[in-house]
């Protein structure tokens, strides 16, 4: 269905130009004020105690001593406090459904016995200064009754495997069935049948932390029954809802509050166990409390990627044309369901004969959940690398593989717009993909190898409702109200630029009000790529209705106010509204040492129209090298015998550094499909589900030997090698 | 105790003592109870963690007479104190000892450089994982390896020398030292007492618990360099996962004194294999009268690696240590 | 090691900027004077060791953003809690404290240091430096324009620390390249991967410096 044509995009006034973000100057003067920066008279600092076992029943727990420490206000455990933690463990990891969320079988406390994993909260001391907290926690007595645990994902299967809870350890889906994840279409067996050959492999992925910079934490504060919570939060408007919920109030009883917040990446569009117990001290000792993590007890606590095992099975023809696909695969979520265990990649093939089948099982290891593209990285990672085999199997170029099997426009499913050839082809230019790419993978002679890896993506680019109030003053300045949190990607300047745009006037007659929940209304929070699409929508209907009033009636005058809103729900018309991108990639491989080191890196992108190009840029570049960070290094250790995580904190994390990473070549091809705000689309999640595949791709094509297994460290590299 | 929620300073009594003799009597006065404080790079996460809890901390950066770089009639002298920062930037030590400045500018990132030093860097305890989880292993008393059991994950672990534990020794200047012919100067109330470089690191055969031979009460406080190895050919080379921070995974300094194409001595030393820094004396003999070329790497290698024992997961040690002297010798 | 009767004054968390006004400012060598009275401090500090709440004070005179304080501090204060806690400048950040991110990078007698691992003892007669500092007269800093020109920060919480350690690299080296860039700032993680967007900042404001061109 070519036409679907890729409309070129009209220059416009604001948008579209690399804007400086409103709020910069705070961010580089320190004046940035984050929950931990907030201070109330008379807070109180709070400190949590930790279970050591991956799984144990608590048989005693004691904490007179800790309560007779001088200056130690309240202590809570889970004989005194038993508060669901709703968005902690939900059937089928359905987040956005209360009524799920109420029916989950395994439902999650703030504290619970027994405890499931290492670091699991046992009990939390609220105290004058954090020294007597900390002092504190160590004056708790704890009896542990130690349970057999399990850490592997597919091990948890068996039979004989420790249960992490009574019906097993394959997590309910959102009936509270206990089944897996199943896609199947086409007929799976005549699509083998039809094949000339059939490549079976296995691939794994490793618990990837999110390891924002910003440690977890939350300041909690009540004025009779009204809550008002300091708390980093990817969605001001979630967290409110889960909170209130949670603690039986009504919304409006919780004011949730986040001006600035040291990075999430997926780590916290919901209420999270920090907020809760710091409301709970914060009632039961008559003042506000903060609740700090330490970096470690980040590591172990706040969810991150889910570690995945993939079988796929794959028929081809001779001539290169995918006829079956098969995956059998396993999730690792840690012993609660916080989210769903994806694993995406297949669906961009359009190959009809598929099955794909998904255990999101339950270990007593840290709770998995989403990272910046939930279900995405580690899923393209195993089917890129799989198809990425097998065209060189095939002798065939991995780009022409690619453009001969990969998912386009039908009658039955059009899209908005397709741009993927075009990515790909800008991307083979740009990279010199013919001349970098070793047509014989490992060929280079001597000890230093180079190689070149691709891969490419369609996402998910919808629309959908949020919210936004306008509002202009007798000296025609703009107020706009929007619930979003500038979490990194410049949503508060990028909602300020599409109500200059659609306003017609200069972005510093704008004042965007953000981030707190008592003067912003409903905002989907900053996570799965869609404020800008969703909330700017909004933005975009609520200054249409404010330009129809002042065309109606004229400016206010002098001590008057206009005020428009907009809940707008949009549609795309029943068409497949997508993002693309193509990623090439280049290593040096030095075959002596195992260090693999990224040469040349182009990413191709296309998320319609962007707003504001600088910030678009970045979030591709950084979530690239994140993904980057992914293919090569990180990994949560846990060890077998103790149950104890090993790796946690950010030295042994291994984050990419400044030394670590490449100059990362981003080039957008900007179309406007009609849909969204001026037809924005996502790019916050799109730059990082790629770069573990096309890393994966050139080291194998560097070193002729297919990398399976993420990371890629160097004793990996060398042990294939020897 | 695997805690992960303590993240402040405990309370400890805190002694500054500004002259050398106000520090050898709190030394010897407080013996094991006294925990020695320099740059505290490797102080911090022990008391922050509670896995370390010392009754009190004899900071000794206030001493002058532990600092600086002197030149001696035998070679220079190194206070122990000094930063490693102050050591990469020393003209004296680049001119005629530069192994000693590369090895140290490799050393964790550029912040703790610049607190870090010297001794700190050669007396800081094992990284083992779990050891520094807090487990009761042997190092910490206990009756246990947990990084040698079936399934242990021991990637940075030791190839040389095991002994029930098989940690391994994290210092970057540490084999720069011992192939520099370094010798250490251990200071006590009872007087000063001078060891090899090479005897100053100790395996677990030797001692269990403590990676050097410092015994309560004692101060390392200066290296002596001989004029016998300066300005010799130096080659060091450091490989970690990433480029900062990361302590080794191998690491090899080499010291040769070349002429006319021909090695005439060498002394070279790897990082990171055994809790001691391995001295490559089967590979120095052999290297003796040899020209030092890709040949003799080739050919002298793997003599480095006769006797490796690795475990389940760091095979890769012993290719990358081959490896790492090939590039050493050859230069 | 001070005199008890001296412990009223040592700041709490909400206690304002100006702490400790006294003429009398015990020195180093006075601290040492006290702590070789060995026995007695002994038996103290072991019975403090399983007790509550201590508090050792050590009165210093450190400089913070050119203003100059004296307060008492305890012994176990770390140079970040001090900046955050008692002199209220809270754009220093804590994110591992532990030496492992770089997140709270302060300088002190211009070199950059992780203040979660330095003892604010240690700050006795020392100029410390944080982002608060770095505002001359109204004015960004050229280093700090640079970050806002090049979206150097996207969260923002390892941003006070890169400025600091690109501070002194400028101090040093006024055009640095790209390559001496990451070299210097190699101990600053941010975990936003924004590194690349750093980078050409620091270079540009070193060109802003009037250095290459």
């Amino acid at each position: 269905m070519s036409e679907q044509v890729n409309q070129a995009v009209e220059p416009l006034a604001t948008i579209g130009n690399a804007t400086p973000r409103i709020d910069a100057v705070e961010r580089v003067t320190g004046t940035a004020r984050y929950t931990r920066d907030q201070r109330l008279p008379g807070m109180l600092y709070a400190r949590i105690l930790r279970s050591r076992l991956p799984h144990a029943r608590i048989v005693r727990i004691d904490t007179s001593r800790a309560e007779q420490l001088a200056g130690v206000v309240s202590v809570i455990t889970h004989e005194n406090a038993q508060v669901v933690w709703g968005a902690g463990s939900v059937s089928g990891g359905r987040q956005y459904n209360d009524p799920v969320k109420e029916a989950t079988l395994h439902r999650r406390y703030i504290f619970n016995n027994p405890v499931r994993f290492v670091g699991e909260p046992i009990a939390a001391v609220a105290a004058t200064d954090r020294h007597i907290a900390e002092q504190a926690l160590s004056l708790i007595e704890v009896e542990y009754e130690a349970l057999p645990f399990v850490l592997d994902p597919e091990a948890a299967l068996q039979e004989s495997a420790a249960k992490v809870w009574p019906e097993g350890n394959l997590a309910p889906d959102a009936g509270n069935r206990f089944q897996p994840m199943v896609t199947r279409r086409g007929e799976i067996d005549a699509g083998f049948a039809q094949a000339d050959r059939v490549f079976e492999d296995r691939y794994s992925t490793a618990f990837i932390h999110n390891a924002q910079m910003e440690p977890r934490c939350a300041l909690a504060h009540w004025e009779g029954d009204r809550l008002t919570l300091y708390s980093p939060t990817q969605g001001i408007s979630n967290c409110r809802h889960d909170t209130a919920r949670d603690l039986g109030l009504a919304d409006h009883q919780v004011r949730v509050v986040c001006q600035y917040m040291g990075g999430g990446f997926g780590n916290k569009n919901q209420n999270q166990d920090t907020d809760l117990i710091a409301a709970t001290l914060s009632r039961r000792s008559s003042a506000p409390v903060m609740v700090e993590y330490s970096r470690k007890e980040d590591w172990v606590r706040v969810h991150g990627r889910w570690p995945t095992v993939q079988y796929y099975k794959i028929g081809v023809t001779n001539e290169g044309t995918v006829t079956a696909m098969q995956m059998n695969a396993y999730s690792g979520m840690g012993p609660y369901r916080k989210n769903s265990g994806g694993i995406s990649g297949m669906d961009g093939y359009a190959c009809e004969n598929l099955e794909r089948v998904i255990y999101p099982v339950y270990t007593n290891r840290t709770v998995s959940g989403n990272f910046r593209a939930p279900s995405e990285p580690h899923g393209h990672f195993g089917i890129e690398s799989m198809m990425d085999e097998i065209a060189y199997q095939l002798g065939l170029d991995p780009v022409e593989f690619t453009l001969r099997n990969m998912r386009r426009p039908t009658e039955a499913s059009p899209f908005t717009n397709y741009s993927l050839d075009q990515c790909i082809a800008r991307g083979v230019e740009l990279f010199d993909w013919p001349n970098r790419r070793r047509t014989s993978p490992g060929s280079d002679n001597g000890p230093l190898k180079r190689g070149a890896g691709f891969s490419f993506m369609m996402f998910r680019a919808g629309v959908g409702s949020s919210s936004a109030i306008v509002r202009v003053d007798g000296d025609q300045s703009y107020t706009l109200y929007v619930g979003v949190t500038d979490i990194g990607p410049g949503a508060k300047t990028t909602m300020g630029m599409i109500a200059a745009e659609e306003l017609g006037v200069p972005l510093s007659r704008v004042e965007v009000v953000s981030g707190d929940t008592d003067r912003c209304p409903y905002s989907v929070g900053e996570s799965g790529s869609r404020t800008t699409i969703m909330t700017g929508y909004a933005v975009v209907e609520a200054c249409r209705d404010l330009k129809r009033q002042v065309a109606q009636k004229g400016f206010p005058s002098t001590g008057e106010v206009l005020i428009a809103s907009a809940t707008p729900t949009p549609t795309t018309d029943g068409k497949i509204r997508n993002c693309f991108a193509a990623h090439f990639c280049e290593v040096e491989v030095d075959t002596r040492l195992g260090t693999s080191q990224v040469t040349k890196y182009v990413a191709v992108h296309e998320s319609g129209r962007l707003i504001n190009p600088q910030t678009a840029r970045d979030q591709i570049r950084g979530a690239t090298i994140q993904g980057i960070g992914q293919a090569l290094h990180e990994n949560t250790l846990y060890d077998s015998n103790t149950g104890q995580p090993l790796t946690s904190g950010y030295y042994s994390g291994r984050l990419a550094t400044h030394l670590d990473v490449p100059d990362i070549e981003v080039e957008f091809i900007e179309v406007d499909d009609g849909y969204g705000p001026f037809g924005a689309k996502t790019a916050g999640e799109a730059g990082i589900i790629l770069s573990p595949a096309a890393v994966a791709n050139a080291v194998s094509n560097a070193i002729g030997r297919r990398m399976k297994d993420l990371p890629i460290t160097r004793n990996r590299v060398l042990e294939v090698l020897s | 105790m695997v805690a992960t929620t303590h993240d402040v300073m405990p309370d400890i009594e805190l002694y500054q003592p500004t002259d050398e003799a106000n520090a050898l009597s709190l030394a010897s006065t407080l013996g094991e109870d006294g925990w020695l404080l320099a740059g505290g790079q490797d102080t911090y996460g022990w008391l922050k963690d509670r896995n370390k809890s010392p009754a009190a901390m004899i900071e000794l950066t206030k001493i002058d007479a532990w600092k600086g770089v002197r030149e001696t009639a035998n070679g220079i002298e190194i206070g122990a104190l000094t930063t490693l920062t102050e050591i990469i930037n020393d003209p004296l030590i680049k001119s005629r000892y530069g192994l000693l400045s590369m090895a140290a500018s490799r050393v964790a990132s550029p912040q703790i450089r610049n607190v870090g030093t010297l001794a700190g860097n050669l007396a800081q305890d094992a990284r083992c994982w779990y050891y520094r989880r807090g487990l009761d292993c042997y190092r910490a008393g206990g009756n246990l390896c947990y990084a040698d059991a079936p399934e242990s994950l021991n990637r940075e672990h030791a190839l040389f020398g095991q002994s029930r534990c098989v940690a391994v020794s994290p210092s970057d200047t540490a084999p720069a030292l011992v192939a520099l012919d370094a010798t250490l100067v251990i200071s006590s109330e009872r007087g000063q007492r001078r060891v090899a470089a090479e005897d100053f690191f100790v395996g677990p055969a030797v001692d269990i618990e403590h990676m050097t031979i410092l015994r309560p009460g004692e101060i390392l406080t200066s290296v002596l360099l001989p004029n016998s190895w300066a300005n010799a050919e130096f080659y060091f080379e450091k490989v970690a996962d990433r480029n900062v921070w990361d302590f080794a995974l191998v690491s090899v300094a080499a010291a040769m004194k070349v002429s006319d194409g021909t090695i005439q001595d060498a002394r070279l030393a790897c990082g990171a294999v055994e809790a001691k820094p391995r001295r490559l004396t089967a590979v120095e003999s052999a290297l003796r009268g040899k020209p030092r070329n890709e040949a003799t790497a080739n050919q002298v290698a793997s003599i480095a690696t006769q006797g490796a024992r690795p475990l389940n997961y760091n095979h890769f040690k012993v290719p990358l240590m081959e490896n790492l002297v090939k590039r050493a010798i050859r230069g | 090691m001070s005199d008890p009767s001296e412990k009223g004054k040592i700041p709490g968390p909400d206690s304002a900027v100006e702490l400790s006004r006294r003429d009398f400012l015990r020195n180093t060598g006075a601290t040492v004077a006290a702590t070789t009275v060995a026995p007695a401090v002994l038996g103290a500090a072991g019975a403090r060791a399983q007790d509550a709440p201590p508090a050792t004070g050590t009165d210093i005179q450190l400089t913070v953003n050119g203003v100059s304080h004296r307060l008492t501090v305890q012994d176990h204060w770390t140079l970040v809690e001090l900046l955050r806690d008692h002199l209220q400048l809270t754009g220093t950040k804590i994110g591992c404290n532990r030496s492992e991110c770089g997140a709270c990078t302060v300088l002190v007698d211009g070199q950059p240091m992780y203040s979660c691992s330095q003892l604010a003892v240690w700050m006795d007669g020392r100029q410390v430096t944080t982002v608060e500092g770095l505002v001359q007269d109204g004015q960004l800093s050229p280093l700090q324009q640079a970050f806002v020109d090049h979206n150097g920060a996207q969260c923002g919480f390892c941003t006070p620390g890169q400025l600091m350690t690109a501070t002194a690299l400028l101090n040093s080296n006024p055009s640095p390249d790209a390559a001496a860039v990451k070299s210097a700032l190699v101990g600053n993680i941010c975990r936003c991967s924004n590194y690349n967007a750093i980078v050409e900042a620091v270079v540009d404001a070193g060109r802003r410096n009037g250095g290459a061109a």
